[in-house]
């Protein structure tokens, strides 16, 4: 699965967090804003009922609702007919003005004993009024109301005061409609500089990233820990202690092969020596039988080379880079042909100029020493070896192709195992091919055989994908 | 009679070498100790020393550091079974003239001591050998085994860029560019009628070629 880079990862995240912190405030802020103003409009309310008591006072000491109750009770014993409050002593037309001049939202209503005196003629029905002191909230005409009981220093009196809900909800949606075009600047500002930070904060990984990719395969030397920033001082102190155990076990790998080598070598060097000494002095028709010999120590000292490389591409770690493949192949061949009596083997290489790709030089050399000394020892008969280089968008092939007898394609898995040769009577190690394998494998790369279209002879293809960046980018 | 030191501490390889060395006409000396080694060689005047680099007491390369250290200027061929790359690298940065990994061929080795006893008599900055050809640029003189071959200028240019990158490839177009200098004008065939003089001067293998690579020279003991 492709994993998006860790800025983006984290620059996603923060946003994320950013926008549910803003929501979360938005949520709060609205919810306080309410409540304030709800105690606010509550406060309005004592206001508007303190400024009807007020206004009734003189009325009130003129005792007239009184003899209005008392009135009221004999006109109700005689007629039981309700009281009409049209003509209502207690508020003049312009006391009335003067209430809705100041609270033109509030209604009200003036209960006497529990009977209501005087009301503002519009808003909810008195009966659905509460006749009690203090706030209180109720329903009437379809619409929630909040009113405020204040009773008067006659206990028999109660002014009331009331409002619709609605006069007291705080919406949210003209406060955005005013503030869409600076938050969505602010919000884009944001973003610019959030991103903008999280490069910058980031680059020095990315710098650490480039300088271990810049580093060459045995450079285990440790970071210096003063070149990098204080956050990273973990990491470089891990990355120190890694290199120190990656530098040990390779010394330790390395002292193994050259101990083995020099276990192996030396004596082999013995026999060959005394087996070159002999054929010096036996008569010519023993000399076959010390050339047979000296044939035998030579595939048993290629058996060990094989033996050693691929050892040592068991502890070999790739550093990839640009390399000219033209001139790798170049050196390759040049070994190779160095090597080989004159007159044994042609090469041809296409094409004749350099041809640039982002691998690990060392496992393409060794697999491709590998394939050549393959068609050397099994393909010499066939006197030519052509390589091609192929290089396309996403993939880098080359190409060694041979004169020889070929491989059937039964038989081309097995050859790529180690120790399987084509016959037993086949001369060679049987590391070759596995060598070349292992080699690719750690490069990243394949081997594959085929038939040559142009003729008969085996075709070795290395095949090499384009290197993927181990930076912070996807 | 050249005299050559041999240090190998194989109980079988030392002698066997020893033996093949004598019958090849050389005075040996064996030893198989770096302070033996150190001591022989501060006392005899060797022709050519063959190191081998895993020694007892005192390893090969610290011998080499040495005798180099003391102004030992004696040709040293390293024969050790170390192949790395690096152990190449440290053997001739400690100052020895050639490196060979065992086992190696004893007919190998007899034409490597060759070839620094022929550095050696000829010594001199401004010389180069591959194989039997040496080539003197102070002098711009060419010899195959000791014998002066004439060279045009042509023959010499190509030679002596092929010589200081022998055992690589040079394409044909770095000699057109050698021989540019020279003419502002460079005939398409021009490089290759002079590496076909030099091999008929030479011989045939002593210049390789591959198409697609260019032309080489040197072998396994260049």
């Amino acid at each position: 699965m492709k994993r998006s880079s860790l800025s983006s990862r984290l620059y996603r995240r923060v946003l994320i967090l950013l926008a549910l912190t803003g929501l979360g405030m938005g949520a709060i802020l609205y919810s306080v804003t309410n409540r304030e103003i709800g105690r606010a409009s509550d406060a309005q309310l004592v206001n508007a009922s303190r400024l009807l008591y007020m206004m009734m006072q003189d009325e009130l000491t003129a005792g007239v609702l009184a003899a209005r109750g008392q009135n009221q009770d004999q006109a109700q014993d005689q007629a039981r007919e309700p009281q009409k409050l049209d003509d209502d002593p207690l508020l003049s037309d312009e006391e009335r003005k003067a209430f809705h001049a100041s609270y033109d939202w509030c209604m009200f209503a003036v209960f006497w004993e529990g009977q209501p005196v005087a009301q503002s003629g519009w808003g909810a029905p008195v009966s659905l009024v509460p006749r009690q002191p203090g706030l209180h909230d109720f329903i009437a005409v379809g619409d929630h109301w909040r009113s405020y009981g204040l009773p008067g220093r006659d206990p028999r009196l109660l002014v009331v005061v009331a409002e619709r809900d609605t006069m007291r909800e705080f919406s949210m949606v003209p406060v955005l409609r005013k503030l869409a075009l600076p938050l969505l600047l602010l919000i884009a500002a944001s973003m610019l500089v959030l991103w903008w930070t999280l490069r910058k904060s980031l680059s020095e990984v990315e710098r650490l990233a480039s300088t271990l990719n810049a580093r060459s395969l045995a450079d285990l030397t440790p970071l210096a820990r003063g070149d990098w920033s204080r956050d990273l001082g973990p990491l470089i102190v891990a990355l120190n202690k890694l290199f120190v155990r990656l530098d040990q076990a390779y010394e330790l790998e390395q002292a193994f092969t050259d101990d083995v080598a020099h276990e192996l070598r030396t004596p082999l060097a013995a026999i060959r020596a005394q087996a070159q000494l002999l054929r010096k002095s036996v008569p010519a028709p023993q000399q076959e039988e010390t050339n047979r010999l000296l044939a035998v120590v030579d595939r048993a000292g290629d058996l060990i080379d094989g033996m050693l490389t691929l050892a040592r591409l068991n502890a070999t770690a790739v550093s990839t880079r640009s390399v000219d493949v033209h001139a790798l192949v170049a050196d390759v061949v040049a070994e190779t042909l160095i090597h080989l009596p004159p007159e044994t083997m042609e090469f041809s290489v296409t094409p004749d100029h350099i041809v640039r790709w982002r691998c690990d030089p060392s496992s393409l050399q060794i697999a491709l020493s590998a394939v050549i000394g393959n068609a050397t020892v099994h393909a010499r008969d066939g006197g030519q070896v052509d390589i091609a280089i192929v290089r396309s968008s996403d993939r880098l092939a080359i190409t060694v192709g041979d004169r020889g007898r070929g491989v059937a394609p039964a038989d081309r898995d097995r050859l790529l195992r180690r120790f399987e040769r084509g016959t037993a009577n086949e001369a060679g190690s049987g590391l070759g091919l596995s060598i070349a394998v292992k080699a690719m494998k750690l490069a990243g790369g394949t081997v594959r055989l085929e038939d040559r279209q142009d003729g008969g002879g085996l075709l070795v293809v290395l095949s090499l994908p384009a290197a993927i960046e181990h930076g912070l980018r996807a | 009679m050249p005299r050559l030191l041999v240090a190998e501490d194989d109980a079988d390889l030392g002698p066997a070498m020893k033996r093949a060395l004598e019958l090849d006409g050389y005075v040996v000396d064996l030893f198989a100790r770096g302070d033996d080694v150190l001591e022989a060689a501060s006392v005899n005047a060797y022709d050519v020393i063959l190191l081998d680099l895993g020694m007892p007491r005192m390893g090969g390369l610290e011998v080499l550091r040495q005798l180099r250290a003391e102004g030992n200027a004696t040709p040293v061929i390293v024969v050790t079974a170390f192949d790395r790359t690096r152990q190449r690298v440290a053997g001739l940065d400690a100052g020895a003239d050639d490196y060979v990994v065992k086992p190696v061929d004893l007919e190998e080795l007899a034409a490597r001591i060759r070839s620094q006893l022929r550095r050696k008599d000829g010594r001199s900055a401004d010389s180069v050998s591959v194989g039997e050809v040496t080539l003197d640029f102070s002098g711009h003189v060419a010899s195959l085994e000791g014998e002066v071959v004439a060279l045009t200028a042509k023959e010499f240019r190509v030679l002596a860029l092929l010589m200081r990158r022998a055992r690589r490839f040079v394409s044909k177009a770095d000699l057109e560019g050698e021989l540019y200098d020279q003419e502002h004008w460079v005939e398409s065939n021009t490089v290759e009628v002079a590496i076909s003089a030099l091999r008929r001067k030479f011989g045939r293998d002593f210049i390789r070629t591959a198409r697609g690579l260019g032309y080489m020279v040197g072998g396994p003991h260049a």
